[in-house]
């Protein structure tokens, strides 16, 4: 029986006055990877920006190996919480090692980088495969060369928990595969993901476990097949879902 | 380019336009008689401007980087607007009060010079301050405070306005408001340093040391966050600093344009973005193109003083459109 990372309870998901989803409880072992889906604006986003600190915390609790949100500051929580975003909003030409360095913030706050942080940020530019890239403006990067950038980020980062914001969005099914397979280093390196899907074949690629979100609710984590066979996913979406054969992608050479 | 070779370069060209200032001027050093009383003015003279550059060009660093816009500069959050207006109403308070006592304002001149800082400090106060209100007001979204910032200068180049066709009934009072407003190092001397340098050396060193956070700040808010930035904090810190370099650029040199603007822009690319060698860079970097424009005030042949803002408008704006146009590859 493996440990609880992420302990919510009783969330209230609130953007303003409007009230998106009510008594989110739900948790998450350790070194295991789950996928949030729900039809838009069922406030997926929001959960996992609550559950970062970015949005307000309204009604309930989160915490991380034990800490609490409301007990940490921005530094302590980045340092339980790694974010991948689904676009990173940097303009300016900033090498990729530099941004990957960014990663240790959350340790090293003002201070200078040490020789940990170095070897941490080496290992995951070969990780990744980007050593390559360490010297490019992450500006100048392709969108799949960017979200590879961003995962080894996180990969740097101490934080044993990440969470994904729609990481195969946007991606042809070279980089999808490349993505899945850097999540499957991610979790070797026993980080937890917590990652908002749309594409249900990504999700059983990607995912081990599914929480539902909709109709201000969350049903799970569970297995996907579950949560389709007793009708929840159906009935978030309000669509009918039937099974069929359909085409699949392998990799022609190790991504 | 790698730092250390940077700051020699910069070092270098700081030095050559110290020189040069010293060297070069309306009046000859040739005459031994006259030489060491024009080297101590040219001196007080190059070092207000050393200031106010450095000034202004960490200011500029430090508002691109919360903005994360390279067209963003001091100008934006207000500062240089409210800065100026409360100089401007110093001149014209004072100018009237000169006019009811019958005082020859010209006779007055080291009063107004005093005064004057402190009237630039009291704006561009009063303009933090609402802009900081805005900031809390508008739940601390980025583009409200740009907005706010935008409008806030606007209103007070527009009372900068009013205030200057006031003052036209006095003709000394007129022309001297006029030469503020354009900027201008004629007639400074070690007071200004003594009131400006403290503020100026102690906001450097704080952009310094807050340039690892500015440097995550460039990925957005949200993405800061998560990486453990104190946003609100950084925010609150470095637009305060950024407000006072800008309010002691202005009290020392009046409204000198573009060096905020051009002079991050021109180093950025040679400090791959890095805060921690852009912001030293641009202190250095912003004071010798204050200096050598201020040099070029004085050479320059013309019927009367050329103001310094004209001279860093005319220099700046062509070089900021080469910049524009080859870092537009950059940025797309």
């Amino acid at each position: 029986m493996s440990d609880t990372l992420l302990d919510v309870n009783k969330l209230c998901l609130q953007i303003g006055e409007k009230i998106l989803a009510e008594n989110i409880s739900f948790s998450l072992e350790a070194n295991s990877r789950t996928a949030i889906i729900g039809p838009n604006g069922a406030g997926k986003t929001t959960l996992l920006k609550t559950i970062l600190g970015i949005q307000e915390l309204h009604a309930g609790s989160i915490s991380v190996a034990g800490h609490s949100i409301e007990h940490s500051s921005e530094q302590e929580w980045a340092q339980r919480v790694a974010y991948v975003p689904q676009q990173s909003q940097l303009q300016f030409p900033v090498p990729v090692a530099d941004v990957i360095a960014w990663s240790r913030y959350a340790l090293r706050g003002l201070g200078n980088l040490q020789q940990a942080d170095k070897e941490a940020i080496e290992s995951v530019l070969e990780l990744f495969e980007l050593q390559d890239l360490r010297d490019k403006p992450f500006n100048q990067l392709s969108g799949g060369e960017q979200r590879r950038v961003l995962l080894a980020r996180s990969a740097a980062s101490v934080a044993p928990l990440i969470l994904l914001d729609e990481p195969t969005a946007h991606l042809d099914m070279h980089y999808i595969l490349i993505l899945q397979n850097a999540l499957l280093r991610l979790q070797e390196q026993g980080k937890t993901l917590l990652m908002v899907l749309h594409d249900m074949r990504d999700v059983s690629a990607c995912a081990e476990s599914v929480l539902v979100l909709g109709n201000k609710q969350l049903f799970g984590p569970d297995n996907l097949d579950e949560l389709v066979n007793s009708g929840v996913v159906q009935d978030v979406y309000g669509v009918s879902i039937n099974m069929r054969e359909q085409y699949t992608f392998e990799p022609t050479e190790s991504p | 380019m790698k730092p250390l070779y940077l700051f020699s370069l910069l070092a270098v060209c700081l030095l050559l336009s110290f020189l040069s200032s010293l060297a070069f001027g309306s009046t000859s050093l040739a005459d031994e008689r006259f030489r060491d009383s024009i080297l101590h003015l040219r001196l007080q003279r190059t070092v207000v401007a050393a200031c106010a550059g450095a000034a202004l060009a960490v200011a500029g660093v430090l508002t691109q980087a919360l903005f994360r816009n390279p067209l963003a500069g001091p100008s934006v959050i207000g500062v240089n607007a409210g800065a100026a207006l409360g100089g401007q109403l110093v001149l014209l308070c004072f100018g009237g009060l000169a006019s009811v006592l019958s005082i020859n304002v010209s006779e007055s001149l080291y009063v107004m010079e005093l005064l004057v800082p402190i009237g630039c400090c009291l704006g561009a106060g009063l303009s933090l301050f609402i802009l900081l209100v805005g900031v809390r007001a508008a739940s601390h979204a980025m583009v409200t405070i740009l907005l706010i910032g935008v409008m806030l200068s606007s209103l007070f180049a527009s009372l900068g306005a009013l205030v200057t066709s006031l003052a036209q009934e006095e003709w000394e009072l007129g022309r001297t408001i006029i030469y503020f407003s354009m900027g201008g190092l004629e007639g400074k001397a070690w007071h200004h340093v003594y009131f400006a340098a403290p503020f100026v050396l102690v906001g450097i060193i704080a952009a310094f040391l807050w340039s690892p956070a500015l440097n995550v700040m460039l990925a957005g808010e949200d993405e800061a966050r998560s990486l453990g930035v104190p946003v609100k904090k950084v925010r609150f810190w470095c637009l305060s600093w950024a407000a006072i370099l800008s309010a002691m650029a202005v009290s020392i040199g009046g409204g000198v344009l573009f060096v905020g603007l051009i002079i991050p822009n021109v180093l950025r690319a040679w400090c791959r973005s890095d805060h921690r060698v852009l912001v030293p860079s641009a202190a250095i970097a912003g004071a010798a193109f204050v200096i050598l424009c201020d040099v070029c005030t004085r050479i320059v042949p013309s019927v009367g003083i050329i103001p310094l803002g004209v001279i860093t408008g005319l220099i700046g704006a062509p070089i900021f459109i080469v910049i524009l146009i080859k870092q537009s590859r950059v940025y797309n």
